[in-house]
């Protein structure tokens, strides 16, 4: 068994979290999801037939655990939920970034009056995407040259 | 699947390349550990 990027795991409660992480085995990629609840767990197990590009990361499109964002190589987002085999949605970047972040909209100046979480995603400029389990990206609700993000920090 | 615990330090330069390390959300002191050939653990840091 061979892990294919880092794991995510989100805190929810004193005892419970919930974790995703994507291993290959035999030549075959899975999707896991691991909830330990106390001294209760469960997983669950979701194959993903598609191997390129490469998975780079597991973004949480909510902080709540029930779904998570598969990154294929900065170019694709397909959202998965754990109890349920089908991709809910699938998303091709616009433009190749270089780097994917979620967060919450309130917790930066850009994006403080989007409801909800947004994807930044940092190509030649900043692009920042309402996003949420149900329906893929659709236009960026605030994009910035980069000049402009550093004066943010 | 390992159950929460801190068998190791998490900062080391002996680890292996297979291992991949990340915070967990939500939390100040936790890291979750994916070790090829292992599995799985959430560790307080």
């Amino acid at each position: 068994m061979k892990f294919i990027c880092a794991p995510l795991s989100i805190r929810k409660g004193a005892d419970e979290r919930v974790t995703w992480a994507v291993y290959e085995l035999k030549g075959g990629l899975t999707l896991l999801s691991w909830i330990q609840k106390g001294v209760d767990c469960v997983t669950d197990m979701i194959p993903l037939p598609q191997k390129e590009p490469q998975i780079q990361s597991l973004l949480s499109p909510d902080e709540i655990g029930e779904w998570v964002l598969v990154n294929y190589g900065n170019t694709r987002l397909e959202c998965h939920n754990r109890s349920k085999e089908n991709v809910q949605w699938t998303w091709d970047i616009p433009q190749q970034a270089s780097s994917l972040r979620i967060f919450k909209a309130s917790e930066c100046p850009p994006t403080r009056t989007i409801d909800g979480h947004v994807l930044l995603a940092i190509s030649t400029k900043a692009e920042f995407y309402p996003i949420s389990p149900e329906n893929p990206p659709s236009d960026p609700a605030v994009s910035l040259a980069l000049e402009e993000v550093i004066s943010f920090v | 699947m390992a159950s929460i615990s801190t068998p190791f330090p998490l900062i080391s330069t002996s680890y292996p390349q297979n291992v991949h390390i990340s915070a967990v959300l939500a939390s100040t002191d936790e890291a979750v550990v994916a070790v090829d050939g292992e599995g799985l653990s959430i560790h307080h840091v």
